[in-house]
């Protein structure tokens, strides 16, 4: 069966709250006049690209749960979101889809027409291992492990595109850069932002920067560059994260990722001239005792959703101004284990967000879940991945060759964005 | 169609309550406190001075040169010392250089030789040493943060302060290679007998030994929910990962199905669940779970194999060691296994000929770890004109125990140590993918700032504030670097702190740079500037490396 993927009555579910019809209107018409209170400054000439990696595999069908599809229930007869109108049901979509109830806090972006999911989604990867699947999905190189690429995609369009000035062009807001960013011009990992800035005694503190700035001056990459584009950013612009006071009365979790958004959402309003930004969001590999419902699962659900709804808010005179999205290396099984989880699996489910997404929709070219349907027994892949970053990168970034971002891809334009 | 959506916590299964996500976070890193204080006239034309001297110069040579340890590499005891330590202290190196290259390596191979009482009499102070699963989870079930910080406390003092270093340097190398994280569930409980029983127990052991006590340990069940894996319904993770991560690798030569049939051999093997007896959450064997008939693995079949570790015979009982065996004996598993220790030792990239001389070594002795260290650091690969000794980038633990060795820091407990840890990526024992910490500069090099603000911590006078390490008094540390105070004699301070308390590892470049810095100090070279110096020598580029 297929099911239909346009849902041409997305505006009827606009304005779920005022504010946001309000917030909403100010961004639309900050392109031509920034209202007073809104946005003290232009919006950028590119919007700022920002990933979320969902990483070890995020379960597509918990997320957005395909609850009319027949065969569901039957392959998942004990770990599913029920159907809308049950107890602990799924919050109606679009009539096939429905919203995990943890997830409830996307609705307020989703119901306004800006955030948009694309499901039976991702990248085409045989091997259902993890470390295959990432290297394949942030190279973007289909002939890995013995391909010749090695550099990131989001590097491949850094690099394809004309520098802004800002000291950094990209940050990942984790410990350890993604390979998305390997060998990034500009770019460093910023786990904590709010200590940025060169340590030590305040007496000695210049002398020791210049030593220092010496010793590191033509010393080779990664190490050179690192410490060169660090001391460049000290300060990231002025911006005092701990007295930052996010707009609309947004309210971030206090999670990793609810405080990695936030500073995102403040470096962003800064305008530091920071291009790309990659969250990794980890603890998705639940192998064993999901909880969809009201366990682990659920809780990461909620958080990314509450912290993506806080973002959203708190971002909405800026709307224009950056283009989001979720995705991850792979779904899970179809079929539950014994372990009450699901194991690896294939296709999942993918969101973007931001101004010129089609949103307020779920986009499927649904393959269906009977046994013919299936790949290896795990949802099949219908859009990959590349296309929906593809549109953001021709429609929103203004890239027109693609070939060098992902190669081997022949691009097919969807309609995700306008 | 059952829509009703049941929720099964499977931690009923063993009398546990139900988990409820990750509660292991430690509090941020403490601001470097940085007092303002009062500038003299003196030092801010200092300081215009010296900036202006800087930039005028800074730059204006040829391109600073890769890492070259010409000291180390000159020196074949300093590089064993560098390489199969926790980092450069200097009296460990002279004791080295007084036994000689051959004779060090020797004591390092034979850890039980070095008796190391003093380090097991202070790890007793940690009331979760030698607890079994039941003990620690009875102990520990309330403060489970508690448990966590003791067990990395642990890992951390060994590292620091064993005498056996080699075995601790390969400690860290398992811990990796079978990575558990504490955090997941309950591998808090489960660890403190599977760091014993697997890591310590096998570092220097061989791989057969330590693949199988990683296998059959609870720490490991847990982790890749192998304790889960049952007839009729296959749970593959632990199998998957044995393969890619363990074993032959992901270009071993081994197809989706051999994960599936590896995962059904293991069918079976679980925790104990009943919380009256003893060995509670340890593994057991439920022969009724185990999925009988023929399996198939890389082509063969696999045989039913000897009981593990077991007096009885149950049915299945003996293929998951039979899988291992499989698998260890695979001239895949040997390449992946040298190859991997290549890197760990000598060089990021180990020519194909030493990696085969490694491998065969492993088959021909069974996967004797000995045997393959002995081939390893040979001391013509460590020697000046070795073309296989590459320099390699400290991670962020190896850079912070190496800063505390350096200083002979007697570790107390980790508290502030993991929370400088955490912000530089790299806690022991809490890595969540099952690849382990990566081990390669492209990795690590970008996130520098953590580390300068380690140093500016740790190096305040007198060690500062820094809490949870006990340093020696002043006059020790003066001696260390060859500076007296009483005679302010500055001259060569750069090179002695390069050499005896960072072995050799700053650039010629960099010494001078520090040098400058240290004749450029206006006023009294105090312990103030000395600790100054400390810090910006342990930030340069060449201590990054080893």
């Amino acid at each position: 069966m297929k099911h239909s993927d346009t849902n041409g009555d997305s505006s009827s579910k606009l304005t779920r709250r005022s504010v946001l019809g309000a917030t909403a209107t100010a961004a639309a018409t900050s392109l031509f006049s920034a209202p007073a209170s809104a946005s003290a400054r232009p919006p950028l000439a590119r919007p700022v690209l920002l990933q979320l990696f969902l990483r070890q595999g995020m379960d597509g069908c918990s997320l957005v749960v395909p609850y009319a599809d027949p065969n569901f229930y039957n392959l998942r007869p004990t770990l599913s979101i029920p159907p809308p109108g049950a107890s602990g049901g799924a919050l109606d979509l679009d009539g096939f889809f429905g919203l995990a109830p943890s997830a409830s806090a996307f609705l307020t972006p989703f119901n306004d027409g800006r955030l948009l999911f694309v499901h039976a989604s991702g990248s085409h990867d045989p091997t259902r291992s993890h470390f295959e699947a990432f290297a394949r999905m942030e190279v973007a190189d289909p002939s890995l492990p013995l391909g010749v690429v090695t550099t990131g995609w989001m590097t491949r369009y850094l690099n394809a595109v004309v520098p802004g000035s800002g000291a950094l062009r990209a940050v990942g807001a984790n410990p350890l850069l993604p390979l998305s960013l390997r060998g990034a011009p500009k770019t460093l990992p910023i786990p904590d932002f709010t200590s940025f800035s060169f340590p030590g005694r305040l007496l000695t503190s210049a002398e020791r920067q210049a030593t220092i700035t010496a010793a590191y001056t033509h010393y080779p990459a990664p190490l050179g560059t690192a410490a060169l584009d660090t001391i460049a950013a000290f300060g990231l612009g002025g911006v005092d994260f701990d007295a930052y006071v996010p707009a609309n009365g947004a309210v971030y979790p206090s999670s990793d990722l609810g405080r990695r958004l936030r500073a995102v959402a403040a470096l962003i309003k800064a305008d530091i001239g920071i291009e790309v930004f990659n969250i990794d969001v980890d603890g998705w590999d639940l192998h064993a005792n999901i909880g969809v419902a009201s366990g682990e699962m659920s809780r990461l659900m909620s958080d990314l959703a509450r912290s993506v709804e806080a973002f959203y808010l708190d971002m909405a005179a800026y709307l224009d101004d950056y283009i989001l999205f979720g995705l991850t290396e792979f779904g899970r099984h179809m079929r539950e284990n014994f372990s009450a989880g699901f194991d690896h699996g294939h296709g999942s489910c993918l969101f973007l967000m931001g101004g010129g997404v089609n949103g307020g929709q779920v986009r499927a070219d649904w393959p269906g879940l009977f046994l013919d349907d299936l790949d290896q027994g795990d949802l099949a892949i219908t859009t990959d991945y590349r296309d929906v970053l593809g549109e953001i990168l021709k429609k929103r970034l203004g890239l027109t060759d693609l070939a060098p971002i992902f190669p081997f891809h022949t691009y097919t334009d969807h309609g995700f964005l306008s | 169609m059952a829509l009703q959506s049941s929720i099964q916590d499977v931690h009923a299964r063993l009398g546990l309550p139900p988990q409820s996500g990750r509660s292991f976070e430690l509090p941020p890193p403490p601001r470097t406190s940085a007092q303002p204080s009062a500038l003299d006239a003196a030092r801010r034309a200092y300081r215009r001075h010296f900036l202006a001297t800087l930039s005028g110069g800074a730059g204006a040579g040829a391109a600073t040169p890769l890492p070259t340890p010409d000291r180390i590499r000159r020196d074949p005891v300093l590089a064993l010392v560098h390489r199969i330590t926790n980092g450069f202290n200097l009296a460990e190196y002279e004791r080295a250089r007084a036994l000689g290259y051959e004779a060090y390596l020797e004591e390092q191979l034979a850890p039980e030789s070095l008796d190391d009482s003093e380090l097991e009499e202070r790890l007793t102070r940690y009331a979760i040493l030698g607890l079994s699963p039941k003990q620690a989870h009875q102990t520990f079930e309330n403060d489970t943060l508690a448990a966590a910080l003791q067990l990395k406390s642990m890992v951390l003092t060994r590292a620091v302060n064993s005498r056996r270093q080699l075995k601790e340097r390969m400690a860290e190398f398992w811990r990796d290679h079978l990575n558990i994280d504490h955090a997941k569930g309950i591998e808090w409980a489960l660890l403190p007998e599977t760091e014993l029983t697997v890591t310590q127990a096998h570092a220097l052991g061989t791989f057969p030994g330590i693949l199988s006590a990683s296998a059959f340990s609870a720490g490991m069940q847990y982790y890749l929910d192998n304790w889960l894996n049952v007839r009729g319904a296959a749970q593959e993770n632990y199998g998957r990962e044995l393969l890619e991560l363990h074993t032959l690798s992901i270009t071993g030569g081994y197809y989706e199905s051999d994960v599936k049939e590896v995962a059904k051999c293991f069918t079976g093997w679980t925790l104990n669940g009943r919380q009256s007896s003893p060995d509670w959450l340890r593994t057991t064997f439920d022969p009724s779970q185990h999925t009988p008939g023929p399996k198939f693995l890389l082509g063969q079949r696999v045989p039913e194999g000897k009981p593990h570790a077991s007096a009885t015979f149950l049915p299945g009982q003996g293929e998951a060691q039979a899988v291992l065996d499989l698998l260890a004996a695979h001239p895949s598993t040997a390449l992946f296994l040298s190859r991997k220790l290549l890197k760990w030792f000598l060089t990021p990239t180990p020519p194909e000929s030493l990696v085969q001389r490694v491998a065969e070594t492993y088959q021909d002795t069974g996967g004797d770890l000995r045997a393959m260290l002995r081939v390893i650091l040979a001391r013509e690969n460590l020697s000046f004109a070795s073309p296989v000794y590459a320099p390699k980038f400290r991670r962020p633990y190896h850079f912070v125990t190496t800063l505390l060795r350096a200083f002979s820091g007697r570790i107390e407990n980790g508290f502030e140590t993991m929370s400088f840890l955490t912000g530089l990526g790299q806690v022991p024992l809490q890595c969540a993918p099952p690849t382990g910490y990566p081990d390669t500069v492209e990795n690590w090099g970008p996130l520098i700032l953590p580390r300068w603000s380690f140093s500016a911590t740790l190096l305040q006078p007198l060690f500062g504030n820094y809490r949870g390490v006990r340093f020696p008094l002043m006059p020790e540390l003066e001696e260390l670097v060859g500076y007296d105070r009483g005679l302010g004699n500055r001259r060569g301070v750069a090179q002695r702190i390069g050499e005896r308390a960072f072995g050799g590892t700053l650039a010629p470049r960099e010494v001078e740079l520090l040098q400058e810095y240290i004749d450029g100090y206006p006023g009294d070279f105090d312990t103030s500037a000395l600790f100054d110096c400390l810090c910006l020598a342990s930030s340069m580029p060449g201590f990054q490396w080893y």
